[in-house]
């Protein structure tokens, strides 16, 4: 049982990275981004092809965050007039972009075959190597919490926090507001990117059918639990939204009339209901 | 007060406390379902992981996967079950995505402590699983064909009782040889699974006296394929092999209806769909279609078909069925039900050594009078080689005429 809560809690940590960057773009910025699984997936891409070819660990790490941070920046440039629905359209085309590109292109990462072999951290300590990825894993999350905490705290942060609420007010106290949505977008991808290099080293195989649109929405539903622009509400959300998901494949051996197909239908019953309800609830008219 | 908008407000204040409190809740939860003792703690019965794409694109399978290993489950108990405990099936859904396979598999592994886990579908999924099985030192019965799977089950503990992409090729080269076929032509979709199975399907043709007269590749982006089917058709081959997926296929064949040629093609199985029928129309008409196949004379697809109904043609259910039954047969043999020592008695029980059985009641009687056993199951005699692949499969052969497959032919005993 341990070894499966430290499982879970692995993944629960990944996803914190990508909703960590999400919140930037989304909380902070106010950039509707749909499609943060392309930069979780080029993320995880990048470490995989980079550890493969025998770079250590921390170098692909930083590697894959950048590689999506580039990729965040670049769809930032080419999208500077849109805002809300049409941002969000463009970044979920990404997406499929991205996860369609990975199927195709056999050349570059093994198309529909995937990646395998794609090695762990080995770090010297004497824990058992499940425990030892989770330490890690938490070590990485807990350094991008701080450092999102600080972002929200800086002058920086205050100007994303104003471009949310008024993109004239802020282009009219002089400040290039493209720069500084590209900037977030940069930093939200990075850190999907970082997330994306977790995965890919903790299930050392991936494959494009792994980068669907259910992750984007996942990430989505644990940024629109937490408050919007608090990366510690982030983190406690997305921990709710993998406790929902994988709570119920716990509860199927003590409910016993449903079965397990229809129960994976409910479980996304489930987080749906749970979306509307939130948007109903914390986002109707006149709380925000 | 600088700007109110960049503030924190009262309510996010509030807010955050509530959703505090969910979480304790919720931890709660978590915790009470954790600490409450779990069944699979009980010595009497053998847990078994059935991992199954019970949604997603392998969903019709997994289900049909799902029932006939229920059916095996039923037998298996009935007749007093392995060691004379009885099985406890474990199912999980793997959604046939390799990801939610993982957490599935953690799951059954570390929760339910399975003695073994079978029924993975998807190629993708059965790689993604493997190394957690190989970590765990339990069995992983697999129905997946990719060829790259061998790779990995080198290292162990994974068995597969579909037949591998390159006996496929085979099959089609055997069946070609049956019918008398001479001349070949081949139309390849530039993936890996094709050129792995063009390319043992020109060894064995040769093999056989037969001659490929062409081999043109073509890319899935193609808007047309006039040109490669005139190539392919002006040797008059005695049959055209398309090795590809359900798009082309279908514009290959609407292609050579346009320009009027008759010519025998000769497809995967996995590759053909109502769908590919119904819109190639006419163009479909006498297509061969080479599937996996099953032992359908077997006693023990019988009454799998007894059960499902006789109306359709259960491969994935029969190897389902099967993996349950070598399971069970394995943990007799080997009296444990350790991964190590379950993995030294498959093959004492598959055979191809040892007095034929053909069902659980069967084997594990004449495990009792210290026979060695043979278990030939539903979907074929189940001989394993060195590196857990099905060493000799056999394949159904059918042909569409008027909208309607119905099976012409068989291949059997294929072998790599």
């Amino acid at each position: 049982m341990i070894e499966y809560i430290i499982a879970i809690s692995i993944f629960a940590g990944i996803y914190g990275f990508v909703a960590l960057g999400l919140n930037i773009q989304w909380g902070l910025t106010g950039l509707i981004n749909l499609g943060q699984v392309a930069f979780f997936a080029v993320g995880a891409y990048a470490f995989a092809l980079a550890a493969k070819a025998g770079v250590p660990f921390i170098l692909a790490l930083a590697i894959s965050a950048c590689v999506s941070g580039l990729f965040g920046a670049a769809v930032a440039m080419f999208t500077p007039r849109l805002r809300e629905d049409y941002l969000a359209i463009v970044t979920l085309g990404f997406s499929e972009f991205v996860r369609l590109i990975l199927l195709n292109e056999k050349w570059l990462a093994g198309g529909p075959d995937g990646v395998a072999g794609i090695p762990r951290p080995n770090l010297p300590i004497g824990l058992p190597s499940e425990l030892a990825f989770l330490t890690i894993t938490a070590f990485a999350l807990a350094i991008a919490f701080a450092l999102t905490r600080r972002i929200e705290k800086l002058p920086f942060g205050r100007t994303l926090r104003a471009i949310r609420e008024d993109e004239t007010v802020v282009t009219s106290v002089g400040k290039i507001s493209l720069s500084y949505k590209a900037q977030a977008f940069m930093l939200g991808a990075a850190l999907a990117g970082i997330g994306g290099a977790f995965f890919a080293s903790y299930l050392s195989y991936i494959s494009p059918d792994m980068f669907g649109p259910n992750v984007s929405i996942y990430v989505l539903a644990a940024v629109l639990i937490g408050t919007q622009g608090s990366s510690a509400a982030t983190l406690i959300s997305t921990a709710l939204v993998a406790m929902l998901l994988e709570g119920t494949r716990l509860l199927k051996d003590y409910i016993t009339f449903v079965d397990g197909v229809e129960l994976a239908a409910l479980r996304l019953v489930a987080l749906g209901v749970a979306l509307i309800a939130i948007v109903i609830v914390r986002y109707r008219p006149g709380r925000i | 007060m600088i700007n109110p908008l960049l503030q924190p407000i009262a309510w996010r204040a509030l807010s955050r406390r509530s959703l505090l409190a969910t979480c304790f809740g919720a931890m709660c939860f978590a915790t009470a379902l954790a600490t409450t003792p779990v069944l699979a703690d009980d010595q009497s019965e053998i847990v078994l992981g059935a991992l199954m794409p019970l949604s997603g694109s392998g969903g019709p399978f997994g289900q049909e996967m799902l029932a006939s290993a229920k059916i095996a489950l039923e037998e298996i108990n009935a007749a007093g079950g392995p060691l004379g405990r009885k099985i406890k099936l474990i199912e999980e859904n793997d959604e046939t995505n390799p990801e939610a396979a993982v957490r599935a598999a953690r799951k059954l592994v570390e929760v339910d402590k399975v003695k073994a886990i079978f029924g993975t579908w998807a190629s993708s999924v059965t790689l993604a699983v493997a190394p957690i099985v190989q970590e765990k030192g339990i069995i992983l019965m697999s129905n997946s064909g990719a060829s790259r799977i061998t790779e990995v089950q080198k290292k162990g503990n994974i068995y597969r009782l579909e037949p591998d992409d390159l006996l496929f090729g085979k099959a089609y080269a055997e069946y070609a040889s049956q019918q008398g076929w001479k001349k070949a032509a081949v139309l390849g979709l530039n993936v890996p699974f094709t050129q792995t199975t063009v390319e043992a399907f020109k060894q064995r043709f040769s093999e056989r006296g037969g001659k490929i007269t062409s081999f043109v590749t073509y890319n899935e982006e193609q808007t047309t394929f006039i040109t490669e089917v005139a190539r392919a058709l002006s040797d008059q081959p005695d049959f055209v092999h398309i090795s590809g997926y359900e798009p082309d296929i279908t514009a290959v064949l609407k292609a050579a209806y346009q320009s009027g040629a008759s010519a025998r093609f000769i497809v995967p199985g996995f590759a053909v769909s109502a769908d590919l029928i119904k819109n190639a129309g006419p163009a479909a008409d006498g297509l061969l279609l080479v599937e996996e196949g099953v032992s359908e004379d077997s006693p023990a697809y019988q009454r799998l078909a007894e059960h499902l109904g006789k109306d359709h043609y259960y491969s994935f259910g029969a190897q389902a069925y099967d993996e349950l039954t070598l399971l069970a047969l394995a943990i007799e043999a080997a009296k444990s039900t350790d991964g190590a020592a379950l993995n030294k008695s498959i093959r004492d029980v598959s055979g191809p050594e040892g007095t034929k059985v053909t069902s659980f009641a069967e084997g594990i009687a004449a495990l009792r009078k210290g026979e060695r056993i043979n278990y030939d199951g539903a979907s074929g005699p189940l001989d394993f080689d060195q590196d857990g692949n099905i060493a000799q499969a056999n394949f159904r052969v059918s042909q569409v005429k008027d909208g309607k497959t119905t099976p012409v032919g068989n291949i059997s005993e294929v072998k790599f």
